[in-house]
Parts: C-alpha cells; sequence; structure tokens
C-alpha cells in the first residue's frame, strides 16, 4: 500500500536499486581481485580460511544483503508489470518477499556459522 | 447524434504481435535480457545459496559442493548463472550512464548495448574456460 504521507517512496526504491547495484559492482571487482592475488588454497580448509577474516565475511554479508534487497525491489517491479489483478500480486508479492527474507536470513547464519 | 467531424477513413493498418517474428531493436533487446536475468537470478538465488552453505560447512558437506558442482549440467548451470549476472551487471552500469544522461542519443544507445553484449559474452567465455 502506497502512504500518500510520504511522496519520497517511489524515488527511494529508485534510489535503493542503484545503491545496491553500486555495492554490488565493488563487491565483485573486490571479489574478482582478492581471487587473482589472494586465491583460496584448494580444498576445504583453504576454502575455509578464506573466509575466515572478519572483514571479508563483513563485506560478503553486506554484498548478500545489496542483492536480495536489489532482487525484493526487481521482483516488486516485475510482479506490477504482469500482474494486473492487485489480490493475486498481493499474495505473489508476500511470498516472493518471505523467500528473500528467509535468503537474508540464511545468509547470515552461512557466514557466521562457521566454526 | 451525427459526429460534427468528418469520418477518419478506414485503413488497414499492419499490426503483428507475433513474438516469434517481432525483431527487437538491440536496446531492446538488451532491456529484455536485463529484466529475464534478473529474474532468473531471483530464482536461482536459493540454489547458490546451498552450495556456499555446502561448501563452507564441514569438511564432508564440501564434498558434496565439489560432487555436485563437477558435474557438466551443474557446470552448465554455472555458466548460465555467471552470464546473467555479468549481463546484468553490464546492462545495469549501461542504465546508470543513461540515468546520468550520457549515452541517450540512438546511435550511442545501439552502441552501449552492443558493448553489453560483447563484453558480458566475453567475460562469461572467460568464466567458461576456467570453470572447464
Amino acid at each position: 500500500m502506497v502512504d500518500r504521507k510520504k511522496p519520497a517512496h517511489g524515488f527511494s526504491d529508485w534510489a535503493w536499486q542503484r545503491a545496491t547495484a553500486i555495492t554490488m559492482v565493488i563487491y565483485s571487482v573486490l571479489l574478482a581481485i582478492r581471487f587473482v592475488v589472494d586465491a583460496p588454497v584448494a580444498g576445504f580448509d583453504g576454502w575455509h580460511a578464506w573466509f575466515a577474516p572478519f572483514s571479508f565475511r563483513a563485506m560478503t554479508l553486506l554484498f548478500l544483503w545489496a542483492l536480495i534487497y536489489h532482487a525484493w525491489l526487481g521482483v516488486k517491479e516485475i510482479l506490477m508489470d504482469y500482474v494486473h489483478n492487485i489480490g493475486i500480486r498481493a499474495k505473489l508479492q508476500s511470498v516472493f518477499g518471505l523467500v528473500l527474507l528467509g535468503d537474508a536470513v540464511w545468509a547470515v547464519y552461512i557466514l557466521w556459522s562457521l566454526a | 447524434m451525427a459526429s460534427p467531424y468528418p469520418k477518419a477513413p478506414k485503413r488497414k493498418r499492419p499490426k503483428n504481435l507475433n513474438l516469434l517474428t517481432i525483431r527487437l531493436p538491440i536496446p531492446a533487446l538488451v532491456s529484455i535480457m536485463h529484466r529475464v536475468s534478473g529474474a532468473f537470478l531471483f530464482m536461482l538465488l536459493p540454489v547458490l545459496l546451498w552450495v556456499l552453505h555446502q561448501s563452507l560447512a564441514n569438511p564432508e558437506s564440501y564434498q558434496i559442493a565439489q560432487a555436485v558442482l563437477s558435474h557438466p549440467i551443474a557446470k552448465l548451470i554455472c555458466l548460465a548463472v555467471t552470464w546473467a549476472y555479468l549481463h546484468h551487471a553490464c546492462a545495469g552500469i549501461r542504465h546508470l550512464a543513461l540515468d546520468a544522461h550520457y549515452g541517450l542519443r540512438l546511435n550511442y544507445a545501439r552502441a552501449t548495448s552492443r558493448a553489453v553484449l560483447i563484453i558480458s559474452g566475453l567475460l562469461t567465455l572467460r568464466m567458461g574456460i576456467w570453470l572447464w
């Protein structure tokens, strides 16, 4: 539901879509650079150790959250374009929203359950 | 009541809504691919998180992830995901430039669309070589 008291609604979606996109591009470039200059040692131990630094896990989580929020904005836009029945659209939107929320929590669990 | 305006001549205008024969201009092609690749990545995200989870949880699950990823079909999916991600990223960067009013002229819009297809294609090829 659009809150008419908040005129910035559409703009903030537009701005967040771009802010998250730029976050992802920066992370992708840094990740590619790290893969070249500091490649993970083959095998589980090397891969696990590659994810050990707090800074890398924090950046990776920021990336995943940016991706998930970006996906949420994109999903809403696609549904708005193709699903014109408000009731069905609302249902689909909540299902996809819950999936993305699950992804976001899962991302924290994956990165912070490393023994 | 009769219309005060002269009747418009009935003309048969050509109409073509057949998606298979419509030839999209290249910026439109890049645009729809941007959307399709985004939807594809959204659908594959749980699978990718699952692989990341398996690869990091413990040595046994790492073996499972490795076994899954070494399957030819999995590699093909990896390549598709890579292509989708790179195309979406390149087209997105082009979009940011358009937001800033760079490359709005038709010939530039066509050239940058072609560049998006070529650059993301080459980067995917590079990833494909690395994967196999």
